[in-house]
């Protein structure tokens, strides 16, 4: 955090904090219109309860619970734990993401700045081990446009995630990406003609590439107002699009995607402009975030192509907090000797 | 003898998706509890893949013809420990002779090798995977360049992990072996990659 408020003298880390969460606008409206009710009581949910175990944490310190509201990083995380979450997941799933973000990713550690590793992938990790299955439950965007299927209205959706999903059938569907990682034998613009999540598509998957597109929009506000620096958005797109573009194979059946593919489906845009620019838990140095970002790209394209898991945004931003020391201390050190 | 694609695969998988510290939990205490500086952190890193390597090779052979053949594959363990004890006393000689080590580490540095349950673990499951010694040594390397990022990640990560914020009931090792825990639910995201 410190090294934000150097670069902005005139703003206060509690406004940055909110400028970020209201960058996520333009990717929560399009998550909402395409996914339905459960986006916005998912964000509800965490931000209730992740200020409550906040709360908790805080009296552990003796302090009054009033300090644990004054920065917003809390309500960051919780933010950007319901933004990815599957939307109509049962209410105790992000509960429990938030339980285990706060007290564990965070205070453990010794609250806000001091956490070696994101606090919302921690608990979204921990969810995803948990619970395989409930969380790879996405609302099919594909089925509102070809069956006539409207989106569960609100009342509808507060009684799925209390209830049980399995009794709205035919509400769930693959996510672009699996259906990527399960393709065996298509050839590419096969996939993308057989496929209606890709055919009623412009590019990248029906919804996906506008909830990246609005992603990209507020990251970009982020990026111009200086609020936060270039390189590790820009290390990361960079080496998926290179890495994706070497295994494009132009388009055979063994082909892990096009580039714009990986760029506008899954988790790209929130996680290159939100997640990995964390400042508490990413490198120190300008030329070190670069190659932070450029390895957070790099186990993105790999995690996606060969792990059990279609998307491993979560896993690769773990594994490069825990390298974040590292790759400063070698990174920089060869940078600066070069002068 | 070994195809690059197999000595690929093995040194992916021991050193990410099956890594000996993060997935299989051996040799934990050693990645975690190292107090000293950098410079002792690679010469511990490079001296335990070493060791890793040659004791997977040679208890390899040592099984397919000595223990196979006389029917005394229950004396597995035993030996193996012996094996290794015998290859880390060579490293101690040739570290010795040559000065690589001062020592001062040298004393806290040696007595941590020989209770590695990851160099006994690595040599152990060689023997039910593996069909040819270069696999046997490659699977070492592999599992030692895995226990080596583990280790000078983890002793760069230390300062972030100790002092005065961290509270009072969890200093020392409790955060540790949760930052380590941590790290491990990170590395199951390579589950399946080969």
């Amino acid at each position: 955090m410190s090294s934000l408020i150097r670069r902005n003298p005139k703003r206060s880390g509690t406004q940055t904090i909110l400028l970020v969460i209201l960058a996520c606008l333009p990717g929560f409206v399009a998550l909402s219109w395409y996914f339905g009710w459960g986006v916005f009581l998912n964000v509800f949910i965490c931000v209730i309860s992740s200020t409550i175990f906040e709360a908790i944490a805080i009296s552990f310190k003796k302090k009054l619970p009033y300090y644990c509201l004054k920065d917003f990083s809390t309500l960051l995380t919780a933010v950007l734990i319901g933004l990815s979450l599957p939307p109509l997941c049962p209410w105790w799933l992000p509960i429990i993401g938030c339980i285990v973000a706060i007290l564990i990713g965070k205070y453990a550690y010794g609250g806000f700045g001091a956490s070696p590793f994101n606090p919302a992938m921690v608990g979204y990790v921990t969810l995803l081990l948990c619970f395989p299955f409930l969380m790879s439950q996405w609302v099919a965007v594909d089925a509102p446009y070809s069956n006539n299927i409207q989106h569960p209205t609100l009342i509808k959706s507060m009684a799925i995630k209390i209830g049980n999903l399995q009794q709205f059938d035919g509400i769930t569907g693959a996510t672009p990406l699996e259906v990527f990682r399960q393709n065996n034998g298509l050839l590419v613009h096969q996939l993308y003609s057989e496929k209606k999540i890709f055919s009623q598509s412009g590019w990248a998957g029906v919804g996906w590439e506008w909830v990246n597109l609005g992603f990209l929009l507020g990251g970009l506000f982020l990026v111009f107002s200086k609020i936060i620096s270039w390189h590790a958005p820009t290390g990361m797109l960079g080496s998926i699009t290179i890495l994706s573009l070497i295994f494009w194979d132009s388009g055979s059946s063994a082909s892990l995607g096009s580039p714009i593919f990986h760029l506008f489906s899954g988790a790209t845009m929130i996680g290159a402009f939100f997640i990995i620019t964390d400042p508490a838990s990413s490198t120190t140095s300008t030329e070190g975030r670069l190659a932070f970002g450029v390895l957070i790209g790099a186990l993105v394209f790999f995690l996606r192509g060969w792990s059990d898991y279609p998307d491993g945004l979560a896993f690769a931003v773990l594994i490069a907090n825990f390298l974040a020391p590292t790759i400063d201390k070698y990174v920089v050190i060869t940078a600066d000797s070069d002068k | 003898m070994l195809t690059i694609e197999e000595f690929t695969y093995l040194i992916i998988v021991a050193s990410l998706s099956n890594n000996y510290v993060l997935v299989q939990t051996l040799g934990v205490s050693h990645s975690i509890r190292l107090p000293y500086n950098t410079e002792v952190v690679h010469a511990i890193a490079v001296v335990t893949t070493s060791v890793m390597m040659i004791s997977a090779g040679i208890s390899h052979c040592f099984e397919t013809i000595i223990l196979g053949p006389l029917q005394l594959v229950y004396l597995r363990t035993l030996s193996f420990m012996l094996l290794i004890f015998t290859v880390i006393m060579f490293h101690k000689y040739f570290i010795k002779k040559y000065k690589v080590l001062t020592d001062k580490f040298f004393n806290v540095f040696f007595p941590l090798l020989f209770s590695n349950s990851a160099i006994l673990g690595i040599a152990l499951h060689n023997s039910q995977n593996v069909t040819s010694v270069f696999q046997a040594m490659s699977h070492g390397l592999g599992a030692g360049v895995g226990f080596s990022i583990v280790l000078i990640s983890f002793a760069n990560i230390r300062e972030k992990i100790t002092g005065p914020h961290i509270p009072l009931h969890l200093r020392g090792a409790p955060i540790a072996l949760i930052t380590i825990g941590l790290i491990s639910m990170a590395f199951s995201g390579f589950r399946g990659i080969v």
